[in-house]
């Protein structure tokens, strides 16, 4: 993590434009063997990240047919129809309650799951290997399955409950709009917490046994030792893995659309389901450009203010 | 100690395996509807253990869709997108870890910035272009275009491996008389195979697993990868869960066992990036 937000740190002081340019022509003609190696990996961005992007980001301010080609200029006309779009207040919420509300569970989830699997108990391997299985596994079709699970009459989710007495209603769980929604937030978390806890796991173990030797001394209890000791030599891997989960649960897809395509009502749509939707069921690309521009700027604002706070925190 | 051995047992009993029941849940649910018969899963309380135990899933999905192709198409996908990944990765990977080069740290970031957008942006922005080009229903163009989209993550996976081999060792290779580049192939790529396969594996689950960009340019069906063939399956015609199982299982096992074989590796990557 450090790396990065050195990184970040670093790459703005010497961004001033002149001395970059001065310095890579130099060293291209010095030294050229790494930029040769780099060329291979910038032609595929070139090609497949920058220039869609562009295209993205002209076509939010332009008019544009029904293939997506930009056509006229069209100055602000995209989010001014964006923002006059009736469901698009509904998919903002639903998008931050969506990546926040999943992240969050998923940290406080997965936590004390990675401070249980690092202890010692027969089984342990097999335990591991159990946990990574929904990150392994085509998330598609696992939330295909889910989808199944969920069903309202032969689900195997109606089957449990009534079972053990909880509920005796056979719930149309993907029918009702907040049910649906809790279950999309519920199928994200399922799917992000083998990730997280692996990391945690991970981090764990790497943490020096030796600095609970004093604690131990001293008589401190677990919850202390956990709370003082283990927290902050977890904080760098928390803070990482909260980013990256953040920016991944923006662009979940593959959650929502196979368990609910946005139904009932646009109520389970996220930014990016409803993206696609503009863009290849109403064929309103501009209004697509548009969001999907405005999904970016965010993440990208989000990202450098989430690292400069951590930056700052850490002194 | 006593406490703490006691409280651990709990805590494992209490959380630990309702947690690991909850994450394999589907799994065995997969399982089980895949060997049930129709009657069986229309059955209302549903069965967990299949009473009529049965195969015919298994041959009634590989009828109804064109599974055979669907299992090719995934495996394409797979193989296309670790070979390009190791062909654009592994080089790339090689000079950010090995060489402090002018643009070396707005490169790195500039991968990290690529991970800040969706690929549904991605798809939008080349759709116009596959249109154009007539490269819908084209496999080579969603193996490419989800590469690039995963090449950044894999790129700082490789970077870690590659920094953890010493370079004293290629140096010694080229005092022997070898160039940069015959040190590089000869001694760091040998030594850090383990990570070479583990992002290949990584790779190949990336593609065996890719979803929305066959979903947006494959319309085909005879093209389509399992995940896209069985989504289209359930929306095309009345759900028949026990054949979706029966394949969706099918699909499952291969990138569950391919993960498994890798996964100490692979998350110990994960682990030096978040070091870094």
């Amino acid at each position: 993590m450090t790396a990065v937000t050195d990184i970040l740190a670093s790459g703005r002081k010497e961004s001033s434009p002149e001395t970059i340019w001065r310095r890579l022509t130099r060293e291209l003609r010095e030294n050229h063997f790494p930029y040769l190696l780099l060329i291979p990996s910038i032609l595929c961005f070139a090609a497949l990240v920058i220039y869609p992007l562009a295209n993205t980001i002209i076509g939010a301010f332009a008019k544009t047919d029904t293939v997506g080609r930009a056509v006229d200029f069209g100055g602000l006309i995209n989010f001014r129809d964006l923002i006059r779009d009736k469901y698009i207040l509904s998919i903002t919420i639903q998008t931050v309650i969506f990546v926040f509300g999943s992240v969050a569970l998923t940290v406080v989830l997965s936590l004390p799951l990675a401070l249980i699997l690092n202890q010692r108990f027969p089984g342990a391997a097999l335990a591991r290997a159990l946990l990574l299985m929904p990150w392994a596994a085509p998330l598609a079709i696992s939330s295909m399955t889910w989808r199944w699970i969920f069903h309202d009459q032969l689900g195997a989710l109606n089957y449990v409950l009534n079972s053990l007495n909880i509920t005796q209603a056979r719930t149309a769980w993907l029918s009702d709009p907040v049910l649906a929604f809790a279950c999309v937030i519920f199928v994200e978390v399922w799917s992000s917490i083998p990730f997280m806890t692996i990391m945690f796991l991970a981090g764990l173990q790497s943490i020096p046994p030796h600095i609970y030797d004093a604690a131990k001394m001293d008589g401190a209890n677990s919850w202390h030792e956990f709370w003082d000791m283990t927290l902050p030599q977890l904080k760098r891997i928390i803070i990482i893995v909260t980013l990256l989960s953040v920016i991944w649960a923006f662009r979940s897809f593959n959650v929502i659309w196979p368990m609910t395509q946005g139904n009932p009502f646009f109520r389970t749509d996220n930014s990016v389901t409803y993206l696609y939707k503009l863009a290849f069921r109403s064929l309103t690309f501009g209004k697509g450009y548009a969001l999907a521009f405005a999904t970016f700027v965010f993440l990208l604002i989000f990202s450098v203010v989430y690292t400069k706070v951590l930056r700052s925190e850490e002194g | 100690m006593q406490r703490i051995q006691w409280f651990k047992w709990l805590s494992l009993v209490l959380y630990g395996i309702p947690m690991l029941f909850v994450l394999v849940f589907p799994f065995i649910v997969m399982v089980s509807t895949s060997f049930k018969t129709l009657e069986e899963v229309s059955q209302i309380p549903p069965t967990f253990i299949p009473r009529n135990f049965t195969l015919e899933n298994y041959r009634a999905v590989w009828n109804i869709i064109p599974l055979a192709a669907h299992f090719r198409n995934s495996f394409l996908l797979g193989v296309g997108e670790t070979f390009l990944i190791m062909v654009l990765g592994v080089p790339a990977a090689y000079a950010l870890a090995r060489f402090r080069f002018a643009g070396r740290q707005p490169y790195l970031i500039f991968l990290l910035v690529t991970q800040m957008f969706p690929a549904i942006v991605v798809v939008l922005g080349v759709f116009r272009v596959v249109v154009a080009l007539g490269l819908l229903n084209n496999l080579a163009i969603v193996a490419v275009t989800t590469a690039s989209f995963s090449l950044a993550f894999c790129i700082w996976l490789l970077v870690g491996y590659f920094s953890a081999i010493p370079p004293e060792i290629e140096e010694a290779a080229m005092m022997d008389g070898d160039s940069r580049l015959g040190a590089m192939i000869k001694m760091t790529l040998p030594l850090s195979w383990p990570g070479l396969v583990a992002v290949g594996v990584f790779a190949f689950m990336d593609g065996w697993n890719e979803f929305l960009f066959s979903l947006t340019f494959i319309s085909n069906d005879e093209m389509m990868p399992l995940t896209v063939g069985l989504f289209r399956f359930i929306s095309r015609f009345q759900i028949q869960w026990h054949h979706l199982m029966a394949g969706s299982l099918l699909a499952t096992v291969v990138a569950v066992a391919l993960f498994m074989a890798v996964q100490d590796k692979l998350t110990r990557g994960m682990l030096a990036i978040s070091e870094k």
